[in-house]
């Protein structure tokens, strides 16, 4: 979907007047595109008043007792505050008869470019080690490449989670992606990223509702490489985030990321 | 200024928590107190705008349950400065009530029956134009929609049809329908914010 094709959609978004594979088609768009969607704001507030046109109408008095009694039963079985369920809006794959039909065009160009990249880095690599003729460095490049062909497998499938991760600050110039296919076993693969200073480690994050939880530290290659494999994220995850945390890592952010992508679910 | 949720609610004391208050204490845990009374004081406006959506009793009655189970369940995505409770609450009850109608239109594209759920935090709600925009200044603004405007806009908010669903009944071209939806929005935002400067401070 195209910018433009979002914009134009944004009345009928904020109404609610789209399907389910249309609204989650310009979910996508807002999750990733950088251009400016404040209309969706300003149409969207107009909504609230359109509410006040329904005149009031006292309930059945019976409701408030199934509301209450739905409550306890509710909140009386263990469960997660934010239930996995109820937060797999933006992250819930497409049955697969639904995704070919719908597929939004503006992913391909994304997935092929990542992939093309991806591939270079993987070759570079390989090709890079192999002229140095040392078997113990092969060995490693070839595990790393298998990782990331792996990574880019992961990416590719359909109905994986797929972030793109973006740095900045003192991680500017970084890029790659997290990928966690439906299959589990999830990867991340970040390029150009400096190393962490003396006493700091890489951390990821996964954000689920403005709440962290750690994806666990992360080493950089030598080559300002890092990969990360067996990744599974938090049910509900929005956001994969990096911070830069002192060596060992910590139990909550104690910096703002500096590595940041939004997790969208491919087709 | 009115606020017509505290018009309909009557708050007899007032020391009683507000509604942000009172979300803040669902998220914080089990509080029925604190449900019990956000139920009394949007039973109405919740209900009646699900009548409106559904016009069925039995399924109002389902989207306010539904809609609840929302607010319990995501109270704690709830952000303050982002909408009033009384909008989040309403839109929840939107959504809930939008799905229901949908579901059973068999000919509509229909969400999965286990996204019901999924749909249930539907909360991404805008910074509202007109927190207390009174029934009448909306009455007026949308009676002042040309009609083709206010027809696209009360058949996707109210009747729960999609985009191609308006354009079919309608007999018009999708395009049409999406210019037709944003300019009587952009209307109605730009008449709302007029009325506010009209009010007296």
């Amino acid at each position: 979907m195209t910018h433009d094709e979002a914009i134009e959609l944004s009345g009928l978004y904020v109404l609610d007047a789209l399907t389910p594979d249309e609204r989650a088609e310009v979910d996508a768009h807002l999750r990733t595109c950088t251009l400016d969607h404040a209309e969706f704001d300003e149409l969207g507030g107009v909504t609230p008043a359109l509410a006040t046109l329904a005149a009031p109408l006292a309930a059945p008095v019976e409701l408030k007792a199934k509301v209450l009694d739905a409550y306890r039963s509710d909140l009386g079985a263990p469960q997660p505050a934010l239930p996995a369920a109820a937060l797999q809006r933006r992250v819930r794959p497409e049955p697969a008869t639904q995704a070919p039909a719908h597929a939004p065009t503006w992913r391909m160009p994304t997935w092929a470019g990542w992939a093309t990249a991806v591939a270079a880095v993987l070759i570079l690599a390989v090709v890079g080690v192999w002229a140095v003729g040392q078997s113990s460095q092969a060995d490693q490049a070839n595990r790393r490449a298998q990782q990331l062909a792996q990574a880019v497998a992961a990416m590719a499938a359909p109905g994986s989670q797929v972030a793109i991760l973006h740095g900045s600050g003192t991680a500017q110039g970084a890029r790659g992606f997290a990928a966690f296919p439906q299959s589990g076993g999830g990867y991340v693969v970040l390029t150009d990223l400096p190393a962490a200073p003396s006493g700091m480690t890489y951390q990821g994050w996964y954000i689920v509702g403005g709440k962290a939880s750690s994806a666990g530290v992360m080493d950089v290659g030598p080559d300002g490489e890092l990969i990360g494999s067996g990744m599974q994220p938090m049910a509900g995850t929005d956001v994969v985030a990096f911070t830069l945390e002192p060596t060992g890592g910590s139990d909550q952010p104690t910096s703002t990321p500096i590595i940041i992508g939004n997790l969208a679910t491919s087709s | 200024m009115s606020d017509l949720g505290h018009d309909v609610v009557a708050d007899s004391t007032t020391t009683a928590a507000t509604d942000e208050e009172l979300l803040a204490r669902l998220a914080a845990g089990l509080d029925e107190a604190a449900l019990s009374q956000l139920y009394d004081r949007y039973q109405a406006l919740m209900y009646g705008l699900a009548m409106r959506i559904t016009n069925d009793a039995a399924l109002a009655q389902d989207a306010v349950q539904e809609a609840f189970t929302g607010v319990w369940r995501n109270a704690t995505r709830y952000e303050q400065n982002r909408s009033s409770a009384r909008t989040w609450l309403l839109s929840i009850t939107h959504h809930r009530a939008i799905d229901i109608v949908r579901r059973r239109r068999p000919a509509a594209p229909l969400p999965e029956v286990d996204e019901v759920h999924e749909a249930l935090t539907t909360p991404d709600v805008w910074p509202e134009i007109a927190r207390s925009a009174d029934a009448a200044a909306v009455r007026n603004a949308v009676a002042a929609l040309p009609d083709a405007q206010r027809e696209a806009i009360e058949l996707a908010y109210f009747s729960g049809l999609t985009q191609t669903e308006i354009a079919a009944r309608v007999k018009i071209p999708l395009g049409t329908v999406k210019s037709r939806v944003r300019l009587g929005l952009t209307a109605l935002r730009r008449a709302l914010e007029d009325s506010m400067l009209e009010e007296p401070a």
